[in-house]
Formats: C-alpha cells, sequence, structure tokens
C-alpha cells in the first residue's frame, strides 16, 4: 500500500472519530486517575548526559546541535 | 466596532525547583542546543511523565489568584494533539480544552475580563524557516492566560499588557526576561475573529492588532468576505499571512492523560498562596497619588515590588515626597547604575532611612547624600556615624561661607559681571564654584544668599 493512500486512510479514520467525539456533551465516567499524591515536590534538577548524543546520533539529520525536520509546515 | 482578545503565554518564573514541568531536567535558557533533554520531555516511546512541578502548579494559583479568578481545586491534564515538528510526542499536556476545568477562570483584571488561566507544558522551539528544533525548551512550564474580547484598541491593550506584566512581577510568577508570546484575536464589526499567532512582544502585538483591522477593513472595503482563520506573526515588514483555517477544540482530539492523576488542590494551599499575595500595583498607584506623589513618581514607585515596598516603609518616617524624590531619582539611578535588581543589591533599608532623615533635617547637602546613597549600596554602614567621623556635615556658618563666596567672586570676575548683566546662570556657576570648595558640605540656600549679598555689597563699593 503506498503511503499516500495509508496517510488519505488514516485521514478518514480521525475524521469519523472526531465526528464522534464532536456528539458527547459529557463523558458518562468520571475522568482522571486518583492518586494519593498529584504533585512533585521541590528537588534537584539532574541531567541525563548521555541522551543527548544519543538523540542526536539517531537523527536522520542534524546541524548546529538542531535536528532538521520540515521546513514551513504549519 | 473592535473586539480583541488574547491568548497571553509566559514563561513561570521558577525560583525553587528549577526543574521542566515534567521532568528534572534543568530550565536554563543558555544552554547549548538539544543538551537538557532526556526521554520524558522529547517524547521517546514508553517514557512517561513524572508528576506536575509543585511550583509550577503554585505560581499558576498565584496567578489566578492575582487576576480574581475562581480556582478548580480538582485539575485533569488532557492532551491536546497536533503534528509540528516541535512536538515530539504528538500532543501537549495541558489543564486546558474539552473535559477540562482551567486552574483559574471568570477572573478580572482592570475592567478587561479573564476566562481563564491554565499550565501546560511548552513546546520545543522550532524555526519553521530553517526546520532547525531545539529540544531544550521542550517542557518548560508556561502559564496561559486567556482574555475575554473585551479590548477595543491596541492602545488599550499595551497599556494593560503592561500592566499585567508588572502585577505579575510583584509575585514572582513570570520570567520578564524570557518574554510574552501572545496569540492576538480581532474582529471587526461582528466579522468572524481572525487569530494571530505567537506574537512575541509588546510592539509587535500592538503593530499586529493596527494591521489586522486595517486588512480587515481593507477586505470589506473591495468586497472580500471576512472569514475565521489563523495569520502568521508579523514578518519582517509588519505583514501577517494566511496559515491555516481556525481549529476548533474538536481539532485538537483532547483526551484525559491517562498518565498523570488528578491534580487535587489542598484547600491550606490556596489559603497559603493567598497570604502572600501582595497589593496590586495599580492599587499601590492611587495610595501614592493620595500621598501627594505626582502620577508619573506614583507610577515609577509601583512598578516593582521591592521599591514600591520601601518608598511605603521609608514614607512612614520621611515626608512621602521627599521619599519619593529620592528612591524615584537618586536610588534608582544608582540601582540602574549597577545592573542589578534593588532586592539584589542587599541594601540597609535602616540606613537609607538614616540618610533620609538628615537630608529631611538639612544635615547633610543633597550632594554628600547623594554620594552616601551611592555607597550604602556598595557597603552597609552608618550615614550619620560616618559623616561625624568624616566631618561631612553641611555647613551653615555665615561667616566659614563668607569667606568662600569673596574668594569665588574674587577668581571669576567675568561670571560676577555676566550675573550683573542679568545671567541667572552665572550665578549658578559661582554657587558651584563655593559648593566645590566646601566639598560639596556648603549649605546651598545660605551660598546663593551671600553671593548675591557680597556681589551687591561691592557693587555698592565701586
Amino acid at each position: 500500500m503506498d503511503k499516500t493512500k495509508i496517510e488519505q486512510q488514516a485521514k478518514k479514520i480521525m475524521d469519523e472519530f472526531l465526528l464522534v467525539l464532536g456528539k458527547i456533551d459529557q463523558l458518562p465516567y468520571e475522568l482522571g486517575t486518583e492518586r494519593p499524591s498529584s504533585m512533585r515536590k521541590d528537588g534537584a534538577t539532574q541531567t541525563d548526559n548521555g541522551f543527548s548524543s544519543r538523540m542526536l546520533e539517531n537523527a536522520p539529520k542534524i546541524k548546529d546541535n538542531c535536528i532538521v525536520a520540515e521546513k514551513k509546515k504549519w | 466596532m473592535v473586539k480583541i482578545g488574547l491568548e497571553i503565554h509566559g514563561y513561570l518564573a521558577m525560583n525553587r525547583t528549577r526543574q521542566k514541568l515534567f521532568c528534572c531536567c534543568p530550565i536554563a535558557a543558555d544552554a547549548l542546543p538539544n543538551t537538557i533533554v532526556c526521554p520524558r520531555c522529547t517524547g521517546q516511546p514508553g517514557s512517561k511523565p513524572m508528576l506536575p512541578n509543585g511550583e509550577a502548579v503554585e505560581k499558576v494559583l498565584a496567578c489566578s489568584l492575582m487576576l480574581d479568578c475562581t480556582v478548580n481545586r480538582k485539575l485533569i491534564f488532557q492532551r491536546k494533539h497536533y503534528d509540528w515538528p516541535d512536538l515530539p510526542k504528538g500532543y501537549q499536556m495541558t489543564i486546558s480544552g474539552s473535559y477540562s476545568h482551567p486552574v483559574g477562570e471568570h477572573g478580572s483584571y482592570l475592567d478587561i475580563g479573564i476566562r481563564e488561566c491554565h499550565l501546560e507544558e511548552d513546546p520545543a522551539r522550532w524555526d519553521p524557516e530553517t526546520g532547525l528544533v531545539d529540544y531544550n525548551r521542550s517542557g518548560y512550564p508556561l502559564i496561559e492566560i486567556v482574555t475575554e474580547p473585551d479590548f477595543t484598541s491596541s492602545e488599550q491593550v499595551k497599556l494593560w499588557l503592561e500592566s499585567l506584566l508588572t502585577t505579575l512581577s510583584y509575585i514572582k510568577a513570570v520570567s520578564r526576561n524570557a518574554g510574552i508570546k501572545c496569540d492576538v484575536n480581532v474582529s471587526t464589526d461582528h466579522h468572524p475573529r481572525v487569530e494571530i499567532k505567537n506574537v512575541n512582544s509588546i510592539r509587535a502585538i500592538v503593530a499586529a492588532i493596527d494591521g489586522e483591522i486595517r486588512r480587515q477593513h481593507d477586505a470589506v472595503t473591495s468586497g472580500e468576505k471576512v472569514f475565521s482563520h489563523t495569520r502568521s506573526p508579523p514578518d519582517a515588514h509588519g505583514m501577517t499571512h494566511f496559515m491555516r483555517s481556525k481549529e476548533t477544540a474538536l481539532d485538537y482530539m483532547f483526551i484525559p492523560e491517562p498518565d498523570l492523576p488528578v491534580l487535587h488542590i489542598p484547600e491550606d494551599l490556596l489559603v497559603s498562596i493567598q497570604k502572600t499575595l501582595p497589593e496590586k500595583p495599580h492599587l499601590k498607584v492611587v495610595k501614592f497619588q493620595k500621598m501627594g506623589l505626582s502620577p508619573i513618581d506614583a507610577r515609577i514607585l509601583a512598578s516593582d515590588l521591592a521599591l514600591a515596598e520601601l518608598f511605603e516603609r521609608v514614607a512612614k518616617v520621611i515626608n512621602p515626597i521627599l521619599a519619593a524624590k529620592w528612591l524615584r531619582h537618586e536610588l534608582l539611578k544608582v540601582v540602574n547604575a549597577s545592573e542589578k535588581a534593588l532586592h539584589e543589591l542587599g541594601l540597609d533599608e535602616g540606613y537609607i532611612i538614616e540618610l533620609l532623615q538628615m537630608v529631611e533635617k538639612k544635615e547633610v547637602t543633597d550632594q554628600i547624600a547623594a554620594q552616601l546613597l551611592l555607597q550604602l549600596t556598595e557597603k552597609s554602614f552608618s550615614p550619620r556615624a560616618y559623616v561625624a567621623r568624616q566631618g561631612l556635615g553641611i555647613i551653615s556658618k555665615e561667616d566659614e561661607l563668607g569667606v568662600l563666596a569673596e574668594k569665588v567672586i574674587a577668581e571669576n570676575q567675568s561670571a560676577v559681571k555676566d550675573y550683573l548683566a542679568g545671567e541667572e546662570k552665572a550665578l549658578n556657576f559661582l554657587m558651584g564654584k563655593v559648593m566645590a570648595l566646601s566639598k560639596g558640605k556648603a549649605k546651598p540656600d545660605t551660598v546663593k544668599m551671600l553671593l548675591k549679598q557680597r556681589i551687591a555689597h561691592g557693587q555698592n563699593k565701586d
């Protein structure tokens, strides 16, 4: 199956989902998960030193330490 | 008829915990691109968010209360879906959108309705021109303040935003240096609203509004229909461009974030935040004007909380107008020269009051007091003890000053002639000479009187 056809099908599924979602005024269940703690307390910052280089190594294209993504795509 | 509404995004100023919203990566504006990142803030498959940063939640609560919003105590993060390169997960975590209750809602600030205040994560920095993406900013805690469309002109927006930023700086909630980003919605003559995205300075916001009002007017004049859509921020020539049709909440497919629990705001937290909120700047301006200050002095003193509170304490023991003159002019001159904020200078307030009491009682000249004020920003000492030790007290004895005045008159005969010819400036020049001879300690009024007296006496003799 070619890429364009998959994209069209995906869009169709999402559009249909949107239409169904739009008909819901109120969800039939209570939203969210309850846990004893819901906020993070103060703490020191941490840096994952190796992660940055691993991420950039896996990027298809990099420039000036930035990943090069699409241009002018709104 | 023009209606303008704003969606204001500001970076929360994190003081205790300089961590991102859902991970422990530091907030560091000057870091090299993509060096303060982790699997969480770059949305790597399998990564889960940490609980939200508690300080960020507190800051948004404080902002909501400052803007007289009703605070919701049960908050649910949602996923807001869109697929731009700046959003690695494909969704943004936010306390807004369908099914959510914002942190604060139904507020009001200076006669403009506040629809809601909420907390969300910032996307990455993406340059659409080059395609370059830096994920350092991904996950920074942001506040979004949405106003009702109550503005009617760009000038009103400008003044309101300046006041809002001062108010938020009072509670150290928003990082002023990081700036704000605004989505501006403009509707003219009941036409559908047009949104201009990501306008990043007050000046640009004013230009965007004025430009959009003109554009809609021109469109109608030439028979075009104004339709709801989103436009780009103004380019180098101040022009905005069509980006896309306007999204609705449905386009974003909001769903509750399953990886985060319901955020419960304890009543005692809300009460403790409420207790720490300062008086709002515009109320301080009114109060200062009632104390006899000019509108400009009142506004400048109220523009910084540390300065405003210092003025309030000093004005309890010193004449408020004298206190305003010294704090607004002399102290601010010193603060600006230091390139630090007032609260960073570590000034001993007691010694400032002591110095200004000496000025009020005319125990030192303004010139000496200004020098002492500068020294007080560098080290802490008692001005009264220092003046006594160094013999810097004001000289008002006429016999002492008379000698100096006569010496200056004798050495500056051309200035004397100018003064006699009607040039008032020449007298100021002579006064300056006497002040210099007295090392700034001469009482100016006495010097002036003596100079006039001696010059007149000399003329009579001739």
